[in-house]
């Protein structure tokens, strides 16, 4: 009986022993830990291999070692994100998304100021896009790629039906009516995975009136503006005509296998969509692009951009070598040796872009030459809680544009309840 | 010391580390939750007292009755199929030639993960590019489009059908393992009684197999009641949060939102949702067993 108490005795030591050394790991003692880069982009093309390439060039120019490390999902990012904004496990640098996507963070006061890196690279970056980091004079986070919001279309489809690129609204509709009758629908849109929802109605309100549009993201407008209505209207006409896919969609890689096919000629997304549909096989030749003319011919040329930011997290134990970090990234240099990796537009102005595709180049040079009014793409131009509610809103009425009157009804009530919160 | 003092002390030290971990890594954090629930937090700044301003918006809330009654519609369906389904094959293929492979097909869609399920079936149900699309129009010979997910209330239907797919096989075995625990004599009794073969299911089989049936209805309400991935995966809760459940609803009012106050408000309800249905539920089936035996 004796040698069984010690034996138990002996196996209660060894449960609780452990636990009596377990002790968490100094890390950098004596030297300082890596900048962590925390980030959503692993899905396809994963960033993972850009930002350890972008690592690699920091550390050779600053001499700072930056970590990335990929997240495979964006909710679990941004929940990582958030919970380690007040610990000393704040992130240095984290990608995230422009303008009111970030408010919340700078009302809480955890990200860091990079005005001063801003006014020593000024005359770098154009206003507007040092406006979309600006809140209450202070600048918040820089970008590392800007891109446009364009029309991609099928070059065979278009040659097959003897068809141009639009330069304005009635050749958009004509070319579109060509498609129709030709059974090929001439938009693919989607309801699946809820923000693409935005991406038409931007266009029309933005196609209306560019200022209708800035004021309407920013409350100075109301969704039941009859500008508004008229942008509304004009898209459930689009939608009753045949303009548009099936709401259930998929936009990516089945999206491309259609506009391989020409089964569908034409796709309203961002500069970014020509990885899709290149890694998805269709050939490059085979793809143009132009951006949508505006239905209002008094509106001008415009069009919507969106930017790519990192921010920087106050309470990052390691913040002077992330702000070096994000000194060089913000340079000419830095910002086109990540854009090149990406194959993305630079945000800088003074870095090169040889290494774009031809057509990225013809954009660009086609809203330069245009004059065009750039603004800011409607998921991070008008508030989160607003945006989050109107995405859904949208794809109620698309699958359903009798839906108008309580969808207005809906917007203005979440956008009124939202500016009143705001406005106390 | 006394031998079985040295036994009591020496079983509350082993029990110790698990019960460390069960404080440490579910009672705090319901607590904490249940503090949450009565604060209004955004997981930056602190959390704010807020007293039952939540709950009460709970009952105002339009997407939250919406997602409580397709939260109904799933357990109800997910009663219905899996668990009858289930049922109902497990009587068929006992006793079959072949029982082991059908066992096997049938059981295997649970091998695989609620995400990988949840994207087969995206696949099966893709408007342009869906197999389902593909087979109908290859059937019938003309394109067909239809809008599986998009559409309500058929995205939600799609959805259990996809659910009921990968269910149906452990409720399955579960009712095999009862069957096979049937005494033969009741079932030969009641054959030479002159009972066909659904008077002696519906009077002899059914009855008999009362626990294992207790314990498979209980799981599926509970696991029902908590669907969350293979929605989030297959629609996110849309379009327009129409497919939403209170699992989804939790999760978009709590991570995409950042609502985190409101969000373990609506898991408060949940839990005493599944805590008090369930439990009424076995509860009853207990004591109509004990009845019984």
């Amino acid at each position: 009986m004796k040698r069984e108490k010690v034996l138990i005795c002996v196996l209660v030591a060894l449960l609780i022993l452990p636990t009596l050394f377990a002790q968490g790991e100094k890390a950098g003692a004596g030297k300082e830990a890596p900048v962590v880069l925390l980030h959503d982009k692993s899905g396809s093309p994963s960033y993972q291999p850009f930002f350890e390439g972008m690592a690699e060039i920091v550390k050779d120019r600053t001499g700072i070692v930056m970590e990335p490390t990929a997240y495979p999902s964006t909710d679990v990012f941004m929940a990582q994100v958030r919970s380690s904004m007040l610990t000393k496990d704040a992130p240095g640098l984290f990608t995230w998304w422009s303008t009111y996507r970030m408010k919340d963070m700078i009302d809480s006061g955890v990200l860091a100021e990079t005005t001063s890196l801003w006014d020593k690279h000024g005359d770098e970056f154009p206003q507007g896009l040092r406006d979309a980091f600006t809140f209450d004079g202070k600048v918040y986070g820089f970008p590392y790629s800007v891109e446009y919001w364009v029309i991609w279309y099928n070059k065979d489809v278009f040659k097959r039906y003897n068809l141009q690129e639009p330069k304005t609204w009635d050749e958009f509709t004509a070319l579109s009516e060509t498609l129709i009758k030709n059974k090929v629908t001439p938009l693919m849109t989607t309801v699946e995975g809820r923000w693409p929802t935005f991406i038409i109605f931007e266009e029309l309100v933005m196609g209306e009136d560019p200022q209708l549009y800035k004021d309407l993201c920013e409350g100075r407008a109301k969704y039941s503006d009859p500008r508004v209505v008229k942008a509304f209207k004009m898209w459930g006409d689009m939608i009753r005509a045949g303009y548009f896919t099936a709401p259930g969609t998929d936009v990516w890689a089945g999206g491309a296998r259609d506009f391989n096919q020409g089964k569908v000629a034409m796709a309203p997304f961002g500069t970014w969509y020509m990885d899709t549909l290149t890694s998805n096989g269709v050939p490059e030749e085979n793809i143009g692009a132009f951006i949508l003319p505006s239905h209002n011919p008094k509106a001008g040329n415009s069009v919507i951009t969106e930017m790519s930011p990192l921010l920087i997290s106050k309470n990052a134990a390691n913040l002077e070598s992330a702000m070096k970090v994000a000194d060089y990234w913000m340079s000419p240099e830095g910002n086109e040796v990540f854009a090149e990796f990406v194959t993305f537009y630079p945000a800088n102005q003074k870095s090169g872009t040889d290494f774009l595709p031809e057509i990225k180049k013809e954009i660009a040079q086609t809203v330069i030459d245009g004059e065009f009014n750039v603004s800011n793409r409607y998921w991070e131009a008008t508030p989160t809680p607003i945006c989050e509610v109107a995405v859904d809103q949208f794809a109620k009425f698309m699958i359903n544009p009798d839906t108008l009157d309580e969808v207005i009804v809906e917007l203005d009530r979440v956008a009124d309840s939202y500016w009143k919160s705001v406005k106390k | 010391m006394k031998e079985r003092t040295v036994y009591s002390i020496a079983g509350y030290i082993c029990v110790f580390p698990a019960l460390l971990l069960v404080i440490v890594l579910l009672l705090v954090p319901m607590l904490q939750n249940l503090f949450y629930s009565f604060t209004s937090w955004n997981a930056l700044t602190r959390p704010v007292w807020v007293g039952l301003a939540n709950y009460k918006e709970l009952l105002s809330d339009t997407n939250f009755m919406l997602s409580l009654k397709n939260t109904v519609i799933w357990v109800i369906a997910t009663l219905i199929f899996p668990v009858f389904g289930g049922l109902i094959i497990a009587t068929f293929i006992r006793d079959l030639k072949g029982e082991e492979i059908f066992k096997s097909i049938i059981f295997f869609p649970l091998a695989i993960s609620f995400v990988s399920t949840g994207i087969i079936w995206i696949n099966m149900f893709a408007s342009n590019s869906g197999v389902l699309n593909g087979l109908l129009s290859l059937i019938s010979g003309k394109e067909i489009n239809i809008q599986w997910l998009a559409e309500v209330p058929r995205n939600t239907y799609s959805m259990i059908v996809a659910w009921t797919w990968q269910q149906t096989g452990t409720n399955m075995v579960l009712f095999l393992m009862g069957l096979t625990t049937i005494p033969k004599d009741p079932v030969e009794a009641a054959i030479i009684d002159g009972a066909n073969r659904w008077q002696t299911f519906r009077y002899v089989t059914i009855p008999m197999l009362q626990p294992i049936t207790t314990v498979v209805i209980a799981q599926a309400l509970v696991n029902s009641f908590k669907t969350f991935d293979l929605i989030y995966v297959i629609t996110r809760g849309g379009p327009y949060r129409s497919t939403e459940t209170l699992a989804v609803t939790m999760y978009r009012e709590s991570f995409t939102m950042f609502r985190m106050g409101y969000g373990a408000a609506i898991s408060v309800v949940l839990s005493l949702l599944i805590i008090v249905i369930s439990g009424f539920y076995v509860r009853k089936q207990i004591s109509k067993d004990q009845l019984y035996y």
